[in-house]
């Protein structure tokens, strides 16, 4: 777990003081302990795809 | 003081408009009156990060000028509002309560705060929060507020110095903003009404995000009728923010007048039983009384099952704490040290998950969504304690809660509308709110059901100590 937290850190791009990085594991440890229920689940019907509007455009899509 | 005895800090913005229009209370008047209640007892409360005291004094006599002249806007003409410190206020500072942004004055108002304005609301000034709408107690600017029913508690958050500022009668209504309960909680531990609408029905423009898929704007008040009048203004479509829905706006004060007579409430009692969920005991039986309540309102009660509640918290973390990851991925990297330890530690872990880690969260949310579309054919809303527990102390540490579900979250992953409405008290004085959360855009009903309920609670006149 030690290795995978910096890894992941570095992968982020993030550059943490040693102290930090220590004082954060055993929260990242928990993190990933805690979302192993949502691995455990069975969503196997579910999907994550975009919805569009049936006035879909550049108007709808637009930030002013 | 009006002629009725009530102090001016504390009439609803119900009472107050009725008075206003009737020329009995000036805005200036109300003003004054909350200007001096900040000077009296903010020191100690610190819901305030910033006080606009000569531009409110200005923004009142304008006000007061105005409706003598016959050109009354409507309810909230001259009201005295506060903002939580992540809407956008032309030519005020906002910072989201971090050094990141400590001298940030935006050029234009949040969409929501325009609408307020043209309502003919005073800004008072900008409320303390969680930094950046996560992080705990030690923020990196400015104190976090005080929970005016004991101070050595904590608010609840993120919208702290809204639910401080509401409950202490140091503004007439505030704005708060919801990921995962940011309005809602602070309701409850504060005693007031908070309530998150649907998705898309008030605009997010102008408002710091946490995490876009999930970010809600709305009301923080101390009654629902109240809730119902800021909703008014603040509903409706916005070209700058294209999830802001263009759907019909109903007349939500119209939704007072109706009982519940007729409505179903479900109540996810497995789930609210759960030795994992931990409700307090005087949580429940402040929540099992107000059910009682309702029903003897007319309300019909059901226990209703929702499986995915066994998930849905975690998905609700670990797409909140992504989404915020790649919002402050930059400013981490340049300045990590003008952020608070605990918004920090927040964002960073959100930047160890993958995208498939996301992607499965996203997965998790669409059957959360699902079931409760199902569930919400059978019933009109449903029930639940809005927290657990009551406050807690002023000091804890954010990251130990992670992994302990609640009943916020879900209503953030569907999107619809819910209410925290006070409905007692603990054996040591501290307030407990009751959830309802109603159909997409069925603010209506929600409104209905929890005016009627509060109306009938009997503790609108219980105030804190200040």
């Amino acid at each position: 777990m030690a290795d995978t937290f910096e890894t992941m850190l570095e992968r982020a791009g993030l550059s943490l003081p040693a102290g930090e990085v220590e004082r954060l594991r055993p929260y990242y440890a928990r993190y990933m302990a805690s979302f192993q229920v949502v691995y455990e689940a069975d969503l196997a019907d579910e999907e994550v795809a975009g919805r569009f509007v049936a006035a879909w455009g550049p108007q709808s899509e637009a930030r002013s | 003081m009006t002629t009725d005895g009530t102090s001016l800090h504390y009439l609803t913005i119900g009472q107050a408009s009725r008075l206003i229009q009737q020329r009995e209370v000036s805005p200036v008047d109300l003003v004054e009156a909350y200007l001096r209640r900040i000077d009296e007892i903010d020191g100690t409360l610190k819901a305030y990060v910033t006080v606009v005291a000569d531009q409110a004094l200005a923004d009142a006599r304008a006000a007061e000028t105005e409706i003598a002249g016959g050109n009354y806007r409507g309810p909230l003409h001259g009201v005295p509002i506060g903002l939580k410190d992540l809407y956008d206020t032309a030519g005020v500072r906002t910072t989201g309560q971090s050094k990141v942004l400590e001298h940030r004055v935006p050029a234009k108002d949040a969409t929501s705060v325009a609408k307020l304005r043209g309502a003919g609301t005073i800004l008072l000034g900008k409320l303390s929060m969680h930094e950046f709408a996560l992080g705990g107690p030690d923020t990196s600017l400015f104190e976090l507020s005080r929970n005016p029913w004991d101070t050595e508690r904590g608010p609840g958050g993120s919208s702290s110095g809204s639910g401080t500022a509401v409950a202490a009668g140091l503004c007439m209504a505030a704005l708060g903003s919801d990921t995962g309960g940011s309005i809602r909680i602070p309701a409850a531990y504060c005693g007031i009404v908070g309530l998150k609408p649907t998705y898309g029905r008030v605009s997010r423009a102008g408002v710091l995000p946490l995490a876009w898929s999930l970010d809600h704007c709305g009301p923080m008040t101390w009654t629902v009728e109240d809730a119902a009048l800021m909703l008014q203004a603040m509903a409706g479509p916005d070209p700058a923010d294209p999830t802001a829905v263009d759907a019909p706006v109903p007349d939500y004060s119209a939704a007072l007048a109706d009982d519940v007579r007729g409505l179903t409430i479900g109540v996810p009692r497995s789930y609210i039983d759960d030795p994992a969920v931990g409700v307090d005991p005087e949580v429940g039986a402040a929540f099992d009384a107000a059910l009682a309540a309702l029903a003897s309102l007319g309300a019909r009660i059901e226990e209703i099952e929702v499986p995915s509640l066994a998930f849905a918290t975690e998905a609700n973390t670990m797409i909140m704490i992504s989404e915020a990851f790649s919002y402050h991925r930059a400013n981490l990297i340049s300045q990590p040290q003008n952020y608070g330890a605990t918004a920090r530690a927040c964002f960073v872990l959100g930047g160890t998950y993958t995208t498939g880690d996301y992607q499965q969260a996203m997965r998790a949310r669409a059957r959360v969504r699902r079931e409760y579309a199902e569930v919400m054919q059978r019933v009109d809303l449903i029930a639940t304690p809005s927290m657990a527990t009551p406050a807690g102390p002023f000091d804890y540490d954010l990251l130990s809660l992670i992994g302990i579900p609640n009943f916020m979250g879900p209503m953030n992953q569907t999107g619809m509308p819910a209410i925290s409405v006070p409905c007692g008290f603990s054996d040591d004085g501290l307030p407990i709110g009751l959830q309802l959360a109603g159909r997409p855009f069925d603010e209506p009903t929600v409104i209905r059901a929890a005016h009627a309920y509060q109306q009938q609670a009997g503790l609108l006149d219980r105030r804190p100590g200040y």
